[in-house]
């Protein structure tokens, strides 16, 4: 019987932590997937790992330097998602920042403009290594992004630094 | 029947225990759908289809491989001194398992069906057709990520000067 319970309560807190990490993510866009005011575009890791095989053509006529930088970070990267809208932004950055689980996501960077421009960085770490960069971002338009992989942020603010808009 | 209830028990504590190779694992799933397979292993032949169903949907792959370890790591501490001991400890570890799996699996279909939209969000659809877009949507949203960093750096900056300009002022 103590093995049974063992087992219960073993597989019980797995179950937990599991789910813990699976949701994380989904959890916080599921709010907002389904409504018709947001564009939703997510890039998989296996999308990713394509683009390390994208034409050099492509890349260059995309007339972007910095891509040959884009795609190394690209190969760290297991999902992209990203949720866009410019209606109720003030209102949705507000929602969208109280549901921020301050117990999984570390405040990295923190923006409060008068005119409305906040932004929000945050950070998930797993094992002493960054798993997920979340960008909240208000402002002309509400932005939640979600970088999932890898992540290199000596790399990324390197590429911050250089990259052109 | 081309195996004994024996051999059959074996291969389900060796499998439980994490010890089967990859063609014993096919043998055993072979037997466990063999027509003459006794009433009582059918629980396990319930729960190989819906691990199986799971598999081919790619959604838990991760949470069956970390249930798998978690139950190899229940199991093998287990080495009591008496094989006969340890068998039948194996036994009820292993019906206890396989309940306990079914319980979960059926507690998951019985929640999908229940809440058809369920807490997954089916992320493929919003997946871009192209590589070239996808790397065009990427580039957006890192040329608006450092962007944003750049911005936020300029903003501490800025602070920075006007308590330096402040401290001029007690100089």
């Amino acid at each position: 019987m103590l093995v049974v319970g063992l087992l219960f309560s073993g597989l019980n807190g797995l179950q937990a932590q599991v789910a813990d990490n699976l949701n994380a993510i989904d959890e916080y866009f599921q709010n907002f997937v389904d409504d018709d005011r947001f564009s939703v575009v997510y890039i998989s890791g296996k999308l990713f790992q394509m683009l390390g095989s994208l034409d050099k053509e492509t890349v260059r006529m995309e007339n972007d330097k910095d891509a040959e930088a884009l795609i190394e970070i690209a190969q760290d990267m297991q999902g992209l998602r990203i949720l866009s809208t410019d209606e109720d932004v003030d209102e949705l950055y507000e929602s969208a920042k109280k549901k921020i689980n301050t117990s999984i996501y570390e405040p990295l960077m923190t923006v409060r403009g008068k005119d409305g421009d906040n932004m929000e960085l945050l950070v998930r770490e797993n094992k002493g290594k960054i798993s997920e960069l979340l960008l909240l971002s208000g402002g002309d338009e509400f932005v939640l992004m979600s970088f999932v992989g890898n992540l290199d942020m000596e790399k990324i603010s390197k590429m911050a630094k250089e990259i052109e808009n | 029947m081309a195996y004994s209830t024996e051999q059959l028990d074996q291969l389900l504590d060796r499998y439980f225990a994490g010890q089967t190779s990859l063609s014993e694992e096919k043998k055993l799933r072979q037997w466990l759908n063999s027509p003459e397979l006794p009433i009582a292993y059918e629980m396990y032949t319930q729960l190989f289809d819906i691990w199986e169903e799971k598999k081919a949907e790619h959604l838990d792959d991760a949470f069956f491989q970390s249930f798998e370890q978690a139950l190899h790591r229940q199991v093998q501490p287990l080495t009591p001194a008496s094989s006969r001991g340890r068998l039948r400890s194996l036994f009820w570890l292993r019906t206890a398992a396989a309940v306990l799996l079914l319980a979960t699996a059926g507690y998951w279909m019985w929640s999908e069906q229940a809440a058809p939209t369920g807490n997954t969000i089916d992320w493929a659809q919003y997946e871009p057709e192209t590589p070239e877009e996808a790397f065009r949507v990427y580039r957006n949203a890192m040329q608006k990520l450092s962007g944003d960093i750049r911005q936020g750096s300029a903003r501490a900056a800025q602070k920075v000067d006007r308590l330096h300009d402040a401290g001029a002022y007690f100089k």
